[in-house]
Parts: C-alpha cells; structure tokens; sequence
C-alpha cells in the first residue's frame, strides 16, 4: 500500500465515522481540525482504523497519532 | 445486539418526542463511552436518556453532599457503577488481606453510599456487583484463599446480593453474570482500559447498555408476563398432526432431549408466575394429546393458562389469549419456529417480543436464555401462584360462555374480600401492584417497599387499604390498593387507587369505593378528593370518579361529599 492509497481508504473511514460525506482530509489534517475528533472519538475511530486495514496498534503508539500524517506513517510501517 | 459503533450513530438522531429518562452515573472508572452506548441503545428501546456522568472516581464527594451537582440534575435513576480494578488497587494498598473482613468494609461503604441516595433523592438506586477478577497471584489456589483478591471479590459480591435483598431500596445489576456469558477474555480489553480506563471491551458495551436499561424498564412497569408458544418443531421435534405421538421427538435421547430442555424452562419461567399459552395450528384434540398422554412431555395441561389450537391466523389467537388474562400486548413474548409465523406476528403486533430463533433446535434454549426476555426486579409469593391464577380466569371464561345472564354469573362466583392495612406481609405485593399496574390506576404513582413501609408506618397521615378477593374458583391474591393521605381534619386525597385488570367489571371498584366511603364516616371524614393523571394506559379510569358522584373541583379535581355517597350495588361481600 502506498501513501495515497492509505490516504483515500482513510478519508472514505473519517467520512463515515465523523458521518460527513463531504468531509475531506490531507496529510496535513490534524484533529484540531475536525471538532469531534477528542479524546473519547480518538480511541474508537482509531479502533475503526485497526479493522479496516487489518492491523494492530500498541497502546503507546495510539497516544501520538493525533493527526492523519501520524496515522499514515503508523499504516505504512505496520502494512510492510 | 449492536455494535458499538451503530449504537454511537444513534448519537446524531432525532430525539423529539421519546420517553425521557434521567440517570446519573457514578463511577470509578470512565464511563463516557458507556453512556454514549446506554444513549444509542437507549434510542433503539424509544428512550432519551440524558445522562449526567458524575466526576471520575469521586463516589462519595457527589453522593454524601445534599448540594452536590449530581441530586441538583434531579436524576430519575441513579447508577452506582463500581470497578474490579479500582476494588483490587484498593485491595493492594490496604492493610486488610482478609477477604472477608476486606469485603465487609467494602460493602459498608457501598452501605452509606445506598443511605445518603435514599435521604437526598427520592430517585431509583441500581447498583452493579464485580466482574470476578482473577488477578493470577495464587494460581488454581486463590478460589480458596481467602487472603486472595478474587476470593475478596467473591464474597464481595455475596455479602452485596445478601444486603440489596434485605433492604429493596436498591436494585442489584448482576455484571459479573455478564462476565460469566461472555468470559473475561471477551468482556476485558487491556489496551483498551490503559488508554481510557473503559473497563469493558467496545463491543460489550452494548450488552452492558442492555443490562442496565431492562432493569429500568422493569422498574418502570413494562414487564413481560405471557410467553405463548408454538408447539410442532418447537417445544417438540416434528409435526403432531402427521409424525403422531409415536413420532414427535421429545425425551432424554438425541435432539428429544433439547426439547425436553426448553419444556423445563418454560415450566420454571411458569412456576415463577409467567403464564403459558399455546397457539398452535392444529386440531385441538391433536395437540392435546401429548400434553395428556405422552409419557416424556415436560409440560402438562395444568401448567398451560390458555390452550389454543384452530386454524385461524396467530395474530388474531394472540389477542384473544391476551383478552382471556386480561393483558397487554406488551406484556407477550411469542415463540414460533416458523419465519413466517414470526414475521406476521411482528408486523401485525408489534408491540409483541417476537424473538429470533435459529434454525437448529439444539440452539434454541441458549438463545432465548440469552436475550433475558423475563426480567424482573422483584418476585413475590403471588408471582409463583400467578400460573395457577391464570388457569383459573380461563375457567372462569369458560362459564361465561355458557350463556348464563352477567348478574348471574356474578352471583355465582360467591365473591369475598378482604380489606387491611397495609402489613409488613402485603407490603412485597402491594409496592410490585404500584409498580406494575398500568391501566385501572388514577395517579400511576409507582412505589418502591421502601416507599410503602414509610407510608404504612405514617398513621396519621395515611389510611391504607390492600384488597383482596377469592371467589368460587380460587383466590385472586391481592388485587387493589387504596392510599389515602389526610390533607385537612376532615378530608382525604386518595393517592393511590388501583386494581388488577384480572378482576374488573364484577363489581370490586363498586365494592372499594363502598368500603372506602364506609371507612370515612368511622373516621370523622366528610370529604375525599381524587385526581386522575392521564397516562397512554389508563384512559379506563378518565370516567371512574365522576361515575361514583365526584364532582369536578375547579383546579381539575374530584370531590365527594361522603353524606351524599349512596352505595353501590355489588356481589362482593367483605370477610374482613
């Protein structure tokens, strides 16, 4: 998988999860952008995101992806 | 049941004319992702459930303070929510390592908790037990250690149950029975309490949700009370009408056995005061015969309230079993194997639980076990008799039918009651009557015993009355409830009037209201006011005082002049 694919998977999982169709993100998205994405969302979108790609995060790592360019790296990493 | 993430989609929807219900929950681990499920899934059932979540971990700070935000929110329910974690870092730190005197303290605690809920709100009070935590010190060797955390949270959870039965203010919520169908390993995820002290895993928050908003519904009134069955491939193996009695598997051997099993736990559930009814399309004789005659049969006749068999359409069958017990069509849960049957029966009554079965019978019995389709928050000694009743008033149906004139009938049935105060014997049954009655009910005031035991202490300012009626068929148990307060020297507000639908038009609202105006004149009392409160349910009782001469008072109420009362003729007589 590369960046860009991870990044369309990833919007089409924002648009559902934040349930906005129009919503668009980019490697700069952080969640101070997106008003529902605190800390109670993170967790379960994050959840979301660990199904949807097939993959497992560590506890650590899921404190420190608070924005998409984070959450793409994280992907990238685990989907080698 | 939902997952999660549908139920967090529920969030968005439009709340606008569902039942409100407030519930405060107090914990000491993080509960807003339970409240978002207990919100989502509170939408599925028809409920807006506001939520106040007290602050983390801050038990005591917002029960013990009379002023505290959290009794300001004026809460309908409150959640006492506790932890095995918090329980076990309790454990650890202490010096107490005797489980039991560990448990004992603990439960102290829980103990002033309970008693500053009951002086501060007049609010509902559920408390959930412990997950069993094994925290894999001692092995195979911690069941029986009592220096052990899990044998503390053991007996914990004993010493609870023990205290919430002999005290009724507080409802118990069995979670650890939660963790017994689904295991730790389902109902824990590590990483996900690490990241956000959420002490159950995402997916069984609903089931958590669940748990909790059955209980609240069954303290609000809508309890199931009927579970019709279907008979062929479903509490026996194949079709009476072709296999034959020789035919039909039922017994201890091969799939017979899982039928016998589902049999048995329809006659506990009746034994419990569920009345059975079946609705089979068959010819009557047929179906009868195994019930009569088939020596593996589990259920017999006896234990069945109302038998019907006939080749009519089940919805139609469902109504008239439900006007035969004189009960709601809420208060039903159908059984058919039949997707067919299933799916009419849900279109056209909706308002009855029509549960999914799977297509193997052997998966049958763990099915329905699963969904609690029978909860209950209290049971009383006319619970268990309830089967028996219910077979009585489909006698007594059947005398109707035979055409006598209704004055004779009613003349007939030799009805006597009973009136007394309320005793520390009827207090059970009296408060579940609250609790329960839905339609023959003026205020719809619902009590807990807690609630009853001060009034029937309270002499001065209340006369209570609990009715009860036996006639020639057998005894109804207690069937009415009359509270009256004394708002002045010489007038009564009545409360509380209301009445079993087992027992109405033969005359025993005629037979109350006689005994009522009776009671008065002993007691120097010249005037009762009543008032009606319309509820979706009760719109039987709209007429019910001005039809016993109250007039209409200009604030919307009902008053009787007690000299003007002429008294009513009835078939009731009083034993005492």
């Amino acid at each position: 998988m590369d960046r860009s694919e991870i990044l369309i998977k990833l919007q089409h999982i924002f648009r559902e999860f934040f349930d906005n169709p129009e919503l668009a993100i980019s490697q700069d998205t952080v969640s101070e952008d997106i008003e529902e994405w605190d800390s109670v969302a993170h967790i379960q979108l994050i959840y979301e995101i660990e199904e949807q790609f097939g993959i497992q995060f560590e506890a650590e790592d899921i404190h420190r992806m608070w924005s998409v360019n984070a959450l793409t790296e994280k992907i990238l990493e685990l989907k080698q | 049941m939902m997952n999660f993430s549908d139920l967090r989609k529920n969030l968005r929807k439009d709340f606008t004319g569902l039942n409100r219900i407030k519930l405060a929950v107090v914990a000491d681990w993080s509960v807003q992702m339970l409240s978002q499920a207990l919100r989502g899934y509170g939408y599925e059932k028809g409920y807006d459930v506001v939520i106040y979540e007290a602050a983390f971990d801050q038990m005591e700070a917002e029960l013990l303070n009379g002023e505290s935000e959290l009794y300001a929110f004026q809460p309908d329910y409150i959640l006492i929510f506790p932890s095995a974690e918090k329980l076990q870092s309790n454990f650890y730190k202490g010096k107490e390592r005797d489980g039991r005197i560990f448990a004992e303290r603990e439960l102290a605690r829980l103990r002033t908790l309970w008693d500053s809920v009951r002086n501060f709100s007049d609010a509902k009070l559920l408390c959930c037990n412990y997950c069993e935590a094994d925290d894999g010190v001692f092995g195979n060797y911690a069941g029986i250690f009592s220096e052990s955390f899990l044998f503390a949270v053991r007996h914990l959870n004993a010493v609870m149950a023990k205290e919430a039965a002999a005290r009724r203010d507080v409802t118990l919520i069995d979670i650890s029975s939660l963790q017994n169908l689904y295991g730790r390993e389902k109902i824990f995820d590590a990483r996900l309490y690490y990241l956000s002290k959420t002490i159950f895993a995402m997916d069984v928050l609903p089931d958590v949700a669940e748990r909790i908003l059955s209980v609240i519904e069954t303290l609000k009134g809508r309890v199931k009370k009927c579970l019709v069955t279907d008979l062929d491939n479903t509490i026996w193996g194949g079709i009476i009408g072709e296999d034959g009695m020789e035919g039909i598997q039922i017994g201890e051997l091969g799939i017979g056995k899982a039928y016998s099993d589902l049999q048995l736990w329809m006659k506990e559930l009746s034994k419990r005061g569920i009345a059975l009814a079946v609705c089979s399309k068959n010819d009557e004789d047929k179906a009868r015969e195994p019930f009569e005659k088939h020596p593996d049969m589990v259920l017999r006749m006896e234990d069945i309230a109302v038998f019907i068999a006939n080749w009519r359409d089940k919805a139609e069958n469902i109504r008239e079993i439900c006007r035969i017990l004189n009960i709601g069509l809420d208060s039903v849960v159908f059984l058919d194997d039949s997707p067919f049957e299933r799916e009419l029966v849900r279109q056209m009554l909706p308002e009855v639980t029509v549960p999914e079965l799977p297509k193997d019978p052997a998966l049958y019995l763990t099915t329905l076990q699963r969904l609690n389709l029978f909860e209950t928050v209290s049971i009383s000694e006319e619970d268990r008799e309830r089967g028996r009743l219910y077979r009585q008033e489909a006698q007594r149906e059947e005398l109707r039918k035979r055409g006598i004139s209704f004055e004779e009938y009613l003349e007939n049935l030799d009805m006597t009651a009973e009136l007394k105060p309320f005793d520390k014997f009827s207090i059970p049954r009296v408060a579940q009557l609250t609790q329960r009655s839905n339609q023959f009910n003026l205020r719809t005031i619902r009590y807990t015993e807690q609630d009853i035991e001060k009034i029937a202490i309270d002499q001065v300012n209340y006369t209570t009355l609990s009715v009860s009626l036996k006639d020639r068929f057998g005894e109804y148990g207690l069937i009415g409830v009359v509270i009256l307060k004394k708002i002045s020297f010489d007038t009564w507000f009545i409360d509380t009037l209301l009445m079993s639908c087992r027992v109405l038009k033969r005359g025993v609202e005629e037979f109350i209201f006689n005994e009522i105006v009776n009671l008065s004149r002993k007691s120097g009392i010249d005037y009762i006011i009543g008032e009606y409160l319309p509820t979706a349910k009760n719109k039987m009782v709209e007429d019910l005082l001005e039809r016993f001469g109250f007039l209409r008072t200009e604030n919307g109420q009902w008053k009787l002049t007690v000299a003007d009362y002429s008294p009513k003729r009835t078939f009731v007589k009083r034993v005492s």
